[in-house]
């Protein structure tokens, strides 16, 4: 399992980006779709997954709508229009800062260049 | 596996006794734990099982320590430290002051008594400056009150040695000048709607912003008495509004903020009130 402060600066891209794929998500599926996804060895904890949901919410970058699942409510997270239109940049800065710490840490590119 | 009303009202209680205080978190976190218990369940656990095991992984205090991060993050904090809590209790503080020597029955020359009201006014509309600069932290909510509740009373008031017309509209020039100052330092309207934000939110700051004329209506419920009887009621009253203050910006429990702001207020008022009936009896 990766340590958290590595993960630190690609929550919240990494968050978007999830969302803009499945359209909405809800918190506990976006800590469980991370660990499918990364073969158990990236764990979002909640500590670090709802205060980035909440200041992405406060950003208007995502918004949240509630529906009643059995007997609770649940908060699904989706991008907002803005968020839509932003979404591309930011994940292109997050690719662009993944390529250059590839290249710094002298790494055999693998997926990372396929673009 | 769906969990029933039963064992869900279960969960919430348990958030609600770990003082989740905010809505959005609190519903965030039912969810979640909701979820990690009936993956449990599904794997064969009952739910007594399931529930430890999730609060295991995710105990009450995490989740409260998470709630106070998220809320620090988006400028909507609840409590505060004593480095803060204290110098917001300032503005009261002064008003304490100008009360004390203005309706104690001591000598205290026009001038002096001028410039401590002056200061204690000044020093709300200050409060109300940082505040707006500052996106309106709770702390800076009773300046909000006070400035609109001051300039709304001082429309009806005269001042002799300007003019024996009531001031009217002149009377909010304070105000208007503050607000222009304060968008020098930060421009548009976020800070208003931070204002509403954290009042849906929490609609007791209301109150609370209320509680900022309260040192205002001591000094009118005071007012011609001149006696040596008003040194220790208005320290008295001060320190009760100024502990009232302090407590709701540090207390970690939403009733205890509630009732600090309630009692100290009306505790003030009381004293003041049956010193008033006293001296004029």
């Amino acid at each position: 399992m990766f340590s958290q402060e590595i993960l630190k600066g690609t929550i919240k891209p990494l968050i978007i980006k999830l969302i803009k794929d499945e359209r909405r998500m809800y918190g506990y599926q976006i800590t469980q779709k991370v660990k499918e996804l990364s073969t158990q060895k990236i764990v979002i904890t909640e500590g670090a997954l709802y205060p980035a949901l909440h200041k992405l919410v406060d950003e208007g970058i995502l918004i949240t709508e509630s529906e009643w699942i059995g007997n609770r409510e649940r908060k699904y997270y989706s991008l907002s229009e803005s968020g839509i239109k932003t979404a591309p940049a930011k994940l292109e800065e997050i690719r662009e800062s993944i390529l250059m710490l590839v290249q710094l840490f002298d790494l055999k590119p693998l997926v990372y260049d396929a673009k | 596996m769906m969990l029933n009303e039963f064992q869900i009202n279960e969960i919430k209680e348990y958030l609600k006794n770990c003082n989740i205080e905010n809505r959005l978190i609190l519903g965030d976190f039912l969810d979640h734990l909701c979820c990690m218990i009936e993956q449990n369940m599904t794997e064969g656990a009952t739910f007594d099982d399931s529930l430890k095991k999730a609060l295991y992984h995710l105990p009450g205090s995490e989740i409260k320590t998470i709630e106070l991060y998220t809320l620090k993050l988006l400028n909507m904090e609840t409590r505060f430290s004593s480095r803060i809590s204290l110098p917001a209790t300032i503005p009261f503080v002064l008003f304490g002051l100008f009360w004390m020597f203005s309706n104690s029955g001591f000598s205290v020359p026009g001038v002096i008594q001028n410039i401590m009201l002056l200061s204690s006014v000044i020093s709300m509309f200050a409060l109300l400056t940082i505040g707006w600069i500052k996106d309106f932290p709770r702390w800076s909510f009773p300046a909000i009150g006070f400035c609109l509740l001051f300039s709304f009373f001082s429309m009806n008031v005269a001042i002799p040695s300007i003019s024996d017309d009531i001031l009217g509209f002149w009377a909010w020039i304070p105000l208007i000048i503050t607000l222009i100052i304060a968008q020098i330092f930060k421009a548009g309207v976020e800070p208003i709607k931070n204002v509403i934000k954290k009042t849906r939110e929490e609609l007791f700051l209301i109150v609370y912003a209320l509680y900022g004329f309260a040192p205002f209506i001591l000094l009118m419920l005071s007012d011609e008495i001149h006696s040596n009887w008003m040194m220790p009621v208005a320290i008295l009253s001060t320190l009760i509004l100024s502990a009232g203050n302090y407590l709701f910006l540090s207390c970690e429990r939403r009733v205890s903020r509630v009732l600090a702001v309630i009692i100290s207020g009306v505790l003030a008022v009381v004293i003041s009130l049956t010193v008033s009936y006293l001296y004029w009896k």
